[in-house]
Formats: structure tokens, sequence, C-alpha cells
């Protein structure tokens, strides 16, 4: 019994030992090597910002080749080269491996794999792109040939985006950045100017919701560009100008030096040794003025004045408060850092006070600025899922509240905010022209023209700042360089765009309205 | 005897290691299908973001949409703001139509007491009535 079993077992392995037989036959194929192509990069509302996408090279094994004519001309015409290139290729130091054209078009690959060269191979390639072009070029920034970050958040988040697969989120938005880019190029042509750049941000957050940079045709798509993509707004340092006076007025009516309805008698001029101080209004000392109305009429003599009242050892400590002084970084993005007075002698208060003799990178002025309107020590931020530090305290309510006024007030003071259908979004703004430093000297007409908004002014909600490097007078201007004919129209521009795209109720009162 | 049980479970054992392999196998050439076809998604969907570059989408509508504008700030208003508003208009349209009433019955006792001078007066009826409406030409 027990032996017909096993036999009967024994029989049974022949059958399976058949099947199975066949796969005797299977040659091993190698294992998928563990390659995690570049994460992409993602904006807040999860349109593509940069991705990595498969392509074809052309290689050749110089060992392996078979030089002819006409294998050279076939190569020259399917790749649109021409002969001497690929003779070069053929003729290079290195006998085992060498590109010769990365990244063609499929029907290229397909071509040249027909031909059947000996030594000619295609290899599975992979590339960064870009679906949006241009639009976000400096602040996502460039790879190089092996896809290592260069520039803006490619290098700033490269580990991040080579060892996890998940899409890195930045909380950018492409409308709102689409709007900026349009008008600040329309300006760039109108008035060709050096170069143009401008950032929007989220007022409660903190969070940059748009950064362009233009200076010379950018492309950013083909495999050999040699540009620089330098963003303006995070290195280029330069004087600010009249858009400093926000942090002056700040400082002094936390101090209580002066209050709003305060009476003002400002001289003709001011004097410190050698160096002299003029308004650009050079009648205003002939009326007494409140210090509302030299804000708004954009006052250096007042300014300077009361900062000397206030003292260096004030000023300085504000400044640092709000963030002047610091190497800034935005979520590992880094930030230029600023040119400042070794010593702050009285002139240096005094040219602080109204932006000059200190040089500070547009990003960090506009994080000072949220910390005057907010009141709080925020961050500007990139990334839409940061981790939220607690937040200081760095102005009083009352001031924060009164700097609000200011700034509304001074936008309803100014002559371009007339005719402007936009009284529910309650915008407020100030212009600053900086004059700029050319060899030692400053130069007539050769201006930094900048702008900065925020609105609505009782609760801010966005706050931008838009820079004009060297603009042009045209017809329209009257012959002035001056950011009230040529930036604050951009900033009334991009608002009344932005403002329904970010869903904005245009109809609510003011409060210097 | 056992001899043959132990020669045929290594023949058995080792077809089965091949098996074994084939499936591994399997497995890759699937994965490899499945990363490719993840690619060509990939693929897809930055075709999706070009073709719908706000650049692009600007001329489109430029053309197609000739007669449409940007929405105006004006336009946009928060729902409470509205409703708030709804219900405000309800309160003074109540005191309104109230008032319209006293007018009302305030102008029907007038009138029984004009209708009795009427008889009187009808001259000045009569030059009511010839009197030319003047129609203003900006209109």
């Amino acid at each position: 019994m027990i032996k017909q079993l096993i036999i009967f077992a024994i029989l049974m392995y022949v059958p399976l030992a058949v099947k199975l037989s066949s796969y005797l036959f299977y040659k091993p194929i190698a294992p998928i090597r563990p390659y995690v192509a570049r994460a992409d990069i993602v904006d807040s509302s999860g349109i593509l910002l940069a991705t990595t996408i498969p392509t074809q090279s052309v290689y050749i094994i110089p060992y392996e080749v078979l030089r002819s004519k006409k294998m050279i001309e076939d190569l020259a015409v399917i790749l649109n080269v021409k002969n001497s290139y690929i003779e070069a290729r053929l003729n290079s130091k290195s006998k085992k491996f060498v590109w010769v054209l990365r990244h063609i078009a499929p029907w290229q690959a397909t071509e040249i794999s027909k031909l059947n060269y000996s030594g000619v191979y295609i290899a599975k390639d992979i590339r960064r792109f870009y679906p949006l072009g241009s639009l976000f070029a400096h602040i996502i920034g460039k790879v190089d040939d092996m896809n290592n970050g260069i520039s803006g958040v490619e290098i700033a988040f490269d580990k991040q985006l080579k060892e996890k697969k998940q899409a890195l989120k930045l909380s950018l938005m492409s409308s709102v950045q689409f709007v900026l880019k349009d008008v600040l190029d329309t300006a760039k042509r109108e008035f060709s100017a050096k170069s143009v750049y401008g950032m929007i941000i989220c007022a409660k957050t903190g969070r940059i919701l748009a950064s362009y940079s233009q200076s010379e045709d950018f492309d950013v798509n083909p495999h050999e560009s040699a540009h620089e993509a330098v963003n303006f707004n995070t290195q280029s340092v330069d004087e600010r100008g009249s858009i400093f006076k926000v942090m002056a007025a700040a400082m002094l009516l936390e101090q209580h030096i002066v209050d709003l309805q305060t009476k003002i008698t400002a001289p003709p001029y001011l004097r410190l040794g050698k160096f002299i101080v003029r308004d650009y209004d050079k009648r205003m000392h002939e009326c007494v003025y409140t210090y509302e109305q030299a804000f708004s009429k954009s006052s250096n003599i007042v300014h300077g004045m009361l900062v000397l009242k206030a003292g260096a050892a004030k000023q300085v400590e504000f400044l640092k408060r709000v963030g002047i002084f610091d190497q800034m970084k935005i979520d590992n993005l880094v930030v230029a850092r600023g040119l400042y007075p070794k010593q702050w002698s009285n002139s240096a208060c005094v040219t602080a006070s109204y932006g000059h003799g200190l040089a500070v990178t547009s990003a960090q002025y506009l994080r000072a600025f949220l910390r005057v309107i907010t009141g709080y020590d925020k961050e500007l931020h990139i990334l839409e899922n940061f981790e939220a530090a607690a937040e200081k305290r760095v102005l009083d309510e009352e001031t924060v509240r009164k700097m609000r006024y200011l700034m509304a007030l001074v936008f309803k003071n100014s002559w371009y905010s007339k005719n402007i259908n936009m009284d529910g979004y309650d915008i407020g703004g100030k212009t600053g022209t900086a004059n700029k430093l050319v060899h030692g000297k400053y130069i007539e007409k050769h201006n930094l023209c900048n702008y900065v908004f925020v609105f609505p002014a009782h609760d801010p909600q966005i706050i931008g700042i838009v820079s004009i490097d060297e603009p042009h007078a045209t017809k329209e201007t009257y012959g002035f360089v001056l950011s009230s004919f040529i930036a604050a129209p951009l900033g009334i521009k991009i608002i009344k765009k932005i403002g329904p795209i970010l869903s904005m109720d245009g109809n609510k009162k003011g409060i210097a309205g | 005897m056992f001899r043959y049980v132990l020669l045929s479970s290594l023949l058995v054992l080792g077809i089965a290691k091949s098996y074994v392999f084939y499936i591994e196998r399997s497995v890759i050439t699937l994965k490899k299908r499945i990363n490719r076809q993840n690619e060509l998604l990939n693929l897809l969907k930055v075709e999706w973001t070009y073709l719908n570059q706000n650049s692009r989408l600007q001329k489109l509508a430029n053309i197609y949409l000739k007669n449409w504008q940007p929405i105006e700030p004006m336009q946009m208003k928060n729902i409470e703001q509205v409703k708030l508003d709804i219900s405000n208009e309800e309160k003074t349209e109540d005191i309104k139509i109230k008032n319209q009433i006293k007018t009302q019955d305030s102008l029907k006792n007038e009138q029984n007491v004009e209708t009795s001078n009427i008889e009187n007066n009808t001259q000045k009826v009569k030059r009511k009535k010839s009197r030319k409406i003047k129609v203003s030409k900006n209109n």
C-alpha cells in the first residue's frame, strides 16, 4: 500500500516537471535601477511649474564607428547641424563614449536608428522642462546638464527635489504672476527701462504670491543657454528712496515724537556740515503743515529734522526690529545682504530716514514693510506648507492703526489716484524715487522708481512692490522721471486686475474715505 | 528508492526556482511598462499646462471674446454684505411704503377739498392742459 502511494507521488512529479521545464530556457533580465527623477514643482493651485520629461539622445562609440562621408552627411541632415560639428565629435579625444546631440526629437531618433550605422546609438535621457515658459523663470531658476539646480528654487530645495517623489508645492499663483508680468513688461517697453521687478505677497501669512524680474530677453528651455538668471528682487541691492519714510514714520509715531496732527514748521533746507538736504517741493517752508500732510507730500526735510530729535540709537534699534540689518532667507532661498553706513552720524540718520545712504533688496524692504503694517515679526515664505514660527509683537496696535491710516491718506491725497473707480479696495500706497549713484555721484534723471502698495488698508490682505530701473521720460510723463508718473500707475493697474482674481470685496468703505 | 525521491525533488525544486525567476521577470517588465505609461501621462499633463498658458489664453480671448471685458473691482461683493444690504433695503422699503400710504391718504383728503374748487377754476385747469411739455435735447 505504502509502496504504491510512493510510486504514485513520484509519478505525479513527471507532468509537473514537464510543464515547468519550459521555464528553464528563460534568460535573466536586469532589474530596475533605483532612479528617482527630479521631483515636480507645482504652484499653489496645482499647476505644473517644472517637470522632468523623457527624451532621447544620440551618442557614438568611436571605437566601433566605421567612418564614411555618407554617415556624416546623413547625421548632419537629420540633426540639423553642420558636417564639421559631427566630424569634430568623431575626432574627439575619448574613444569610448561621446555625446553627439542631446534631447533630440522622437522622429530624429527613429530616423537615426533606422539607418543602423555601427557605433551610433540612442540613449534614453531625461530633461527638465518648464511648461509655463519664462513666466516664473527667475524665481524657479535653472538646472544644469546633470539635473542639478543652479539658481533660485531649484538650488534652494535641491536635496528635497532629488530625494522625494512628491511634488514641491510653492505658494506662487500663476494668474497673479501673469498680471504682474504683463504690466511690468509693457512698462519696460514703454519707458525703455534697464530692468523691471516686482513682488506681491499675502499680508496675513507672508506667502509670496508673485515674484517677477526682467532685465533682458531670457529663454528658459534651450539646452545650451548662457544667460545668468539674476532675480532682481532678491539680488539687487539699491537705495530705495522715499519708501523708507514709512519706517521713519512708524518709529516717530511709536516714540511719540509726533502725532498725526502736530503742526510742523520746516526750514527751507537742512544743513549738516557741508551736506544740504532739500525737498522736491521747494516751497514747502512757506506754509505750516501737519505731519500727515508732510508725509503725503514726502518731505525729506521734515523727516530728517524729526529723526534727529529721536536720535541714532533709537533709529538703529527700530530698523533692527523691523529686520533691515539681517541676512534674510526666504525658506532656504538666500537674499543678498544690504549695504549700511559704518557709523551712524547725524547725516547717516537723516539720509536713512528718507531712504538714501543705506541700500537693501526689495524683498528685505517688503518684509520690513510687512512687519510695520501688521505689527508682528513675520517672515516671507515661498513654500505653501511651511512651519509657522511663534510671532512676536514688533509694533503696538495704535501705531499700526496710524500707519495704515497714513498709507491710505497718502494714496487719497495723491494726484494719480483720481478717477479710479476702486474706493472699495481702500488702497494705500507710497511712491519712492531714488537717484542712482554712478561712480560715487548722483546723476540726474537716472532713477530707480519704486511703488509700494497695500490693500485693503484697514485690514491688509495684499502687499506689493514694483520697481523700475532707469526709465526714460516719455510724452505722457511730461518729461518727468518720477514714480508718481511711472510706477504708481502700474501699481494701480495691478490692483485693478488682481482684486477680482483673488475675489476681494470691492464694495467696502475705507478708513481715509 | 530514496535516491529517486531525492533526485526528483531536486529537479522539481530547480524548476520551481526558474518559475519564480519567470514571475520576477514578468513583474520587472510590468513595472517598466507602468513607469513608461506614467511618464507619458506626465507628458500629457505638461502639454495641458503648456496649452493653458496664461499668455496663450489671453491671445485667444482677445480674438474670440472681443466684446467681453475683465471684471471690474466694483462688481465683486461679499455675500454676507449682500444679505445685510437686502435686509436694510427691505426695512427702508417698508418705511417708504408706509410713507407712500400716508401721503396717498393725505392726497385723497386734499383732492376732496380740491374738487370743489376745480369747477370754480376751470381756466386754470385749461392753462395747465395747454402748457407745452418741454423736452430737453440731452435726453
